[in-house]
């Protein structure tokens, strides 16, 4: 199943791709406005995550599949998470997903311990808040799929339905079908 | 409980006239809290800061380890409340309301949404009462009364005007509702009220007024009325109703007649600088929640209270805790102070239950015991 939805989104996204420059995606109509949209530019950074290991956010010359998260987001706000985390294990897409905690040393702990209820995600922890201090984020979650540093498409819907899952799936692979 | 021997409501006058034969031995021993800004409501909000360098005494008696395996255990403990031999959490990152008995074996887990909590989506506050369980959710319109032996449950329907905040039980049965509500009458028709809910009936006894920082907030759109924490506690005599950005707590009678208000700050109360446009960006509300103490619990105690003061530490990402107990709700007072690294969420005759913080991975979470003394 998981490799038919691969193959079916494989020659959607090849047959809607231009091989052109990074474009900005299908807008997707977002609840709130959250200090980044598409069109912005992230700084690179490197951050530690919970493997252990260090990872680039907003690298150069990559894209990444990139959520914003703090531990007092809304009760709510979980159906993102668990919507994503079902979408992509449905089909995973060539971009890496991470999310990026607001979490000062103290906090990793039990932000770890409340992620791990609503995903598989890979968890990096932004202590100081420097990426919610660049653009002063709100209402997070939000997710940004970002290329060489700039947001290409932005999304902060519950994505619990199959529609808006294969709709998020179709908007990343044509992406990557697109990619150079 | 004493009653207060200055008037109520809201006189400021007349508390600022006072000196406090206990806590007031030299001039530097009291100092008068200042309005932030006046003129809208009336809201009582003088207060007199309590010179006290007396520590309170904590003794470790328990501890409770919540669960034995990963998934018995909250991932994200929300609402927590101790009663007679259960235990009762809100598990808010799985959605779930977990009960335990005192050695910390899971009894019971019920999801929110589902079954017989299915009316409740984001409770935010218990009481309990022998084998019911009251829950209070945030959104819905009734109290959900959950059997737990049987895990069955009635819904108590409730004349709600908005978000529900919290929840304490009377001795007569009556529950207590906290909500920031409407309320014509007051701040532009705004106003954080409390209800005195019969357990028959729907009968609105009495608001608490919101205290004028926190109004002037809400028509400025301000970041300090986003902190809408409020809270009920009931003794056998009183409820009392807590204000996030004062330590002056209103106080009525069973009957919802006003009583009096507990006007003791701690040495250690900083109130706001000052209000800032309210944001949902986190780092920018623990940079503004680090410059100050929120009045974050109260409990009657005894002839006085103790009260739970919060500051965020935003190196850390953490609150710290500050205890200030005092023995009289009126002068002559004596009062304590004292710090914790946990979260205290009840106080139960002299026994104070503490939150633990999040151990590692793995380890469930825990609830330390200790006695006031």
């Amino acid at each position: 199943m998981r490799a038919t939805t691969i193959a079916f989104l494989a020659i959607v996204a090849a047959g809607c791709s231009d091989r052109s420059e990074p474009r900005l995606l299908p807008h997707t109509r977002l609840l709130y406005r959250h200090g980044i949209e598409e069109g912005s530019r992230l700084r690179p950074r490197i951050l530690p995550c919970a493997d252990g290991r260090d990872r680039t956010i907003a690298p150069s010359k990559a894209s990444q599949l990139v959520t914003f998260w703090t531990n007092g987001d809304c009760a709510t706000c979980e159906r993102h998470l668990t919507g994503l985390d079902a979408a992509l294990r449905k089909a995973p897409p060539a971009s890496p997903h991470v999310i990026v905690a607001y979490a000062p040393s103290a906090t990793q702990l039990a932000v770890r311990q409340t992620l791990a209820a609503h995903t598989s995600a890979l968890v990096c922890f932004d202590s100081q808040g420097a990426y919610w201090d660049d653009h002063n984020l709100q209402h997070t979650p939000v997710t940004a799929l970002v290329d060489n540093g700039r947001i290409l498409y932005l999304n902060d819907r519950p994505i619990t339905s199959t529609i808006e899952q294969d709709q998020l799936l179709l908007t990343v692979w044509k992406y990557r079908g697109g990619d150079r | 409980m004493n009653p207060p021997t200055f008037a109520f409501p809201y006189s400021a006058a007349i508390l600022t006239g006072i000196c406090f034969a206990a806590a007031c031995s030299s001039a530097d021993d009291a100092r008068r809290g200042t309005n932030f800004e006046k003129g809208d409501g009336g809201a009582a909000e003088a207060y007199r800061v309590v010179a006290t360098s007396d520590s309170l005494v904590l003794r470790r008696v328990g501890r409770i380890v919540l669960g034995i395996a990963p998934q018995q255990t909250p991932a994200q403990a929300g609402r927590v409340v101790v009663a007679g031999d259960r235990v009762l959490v809100a598990d808010k990152a799985r959605r779930r309301l977990l009960a335990f008995d005192r050695s910390g074996a899971l009894l019971a887990e019920l999801p929110f949404g589902k079954g017989p909590l299915a009316g409740a989506k984001n409770p935010v506050a218990f009481a309990v009462a022998r084998d019911t369980a009251f829950v209070l959710d945030l959104s819905a319109a009734g109290i959900i009364a959950l059997n737990i032996p049987s895990q069955t449950a009635t819904n108590l329907s409730m004349r709600r005007r908005s978000s529900a905040i919290d929840l304490a039980r009377l001795k007569n049965g009556a529950l207590a509702v906290a909500e920031v509500g409407l309320d014509p009458e007051v701040v532009d028709g705004k106003a954080t009220i409390i209800r005195l809910l019969a357990q028959d009936a729907t009968h609105e006894l009495r608001v608490c007024r919101p205290h004028s920082i926190y109004a002037a907030s809400i028509r400025r759109g301000g970041i300090i009325s986003m902190f809408r924490e409020f809270g009920v506690t009931a003794d056998e005599e009183h409820v009392f109703c807590r204000q996030p950005v004062t330590p002056v707590v209103q106080f009525f009678e069973a009957n919802g007649a006003p009583a009096g208000a507990i006007s003791f700050a701690p040495p250690f109360y900083q109130p706001p600088p000052g209000d800032i446009s309210a944001t949902t960006n986190v780092r920018e509300i623990g940079r503004f929640t680090s410059t100050w103490t929120e009045h974050a619990r109260f409990f009657p105690h005894g002839k006085g209270f103790l009260s739970v003061y919060r500051r965020h530490d935003l190196d850390r990402g953490v609150p710290i805790h500050s205890l200030f107990a005092c023995d009289a709700v009126s002068v002559p007072v004596r009062c304590r102070v004292g710090s914790l690294t946990g979260e205290p969420f009840q106080l139960t005759g002299d026994t104070l239950f503490v939150l633990d913080p999040v151990g590692q991975p793995g380890v469930p979470r825990s609830i330390t015991i200790l006695v006031v003394q």
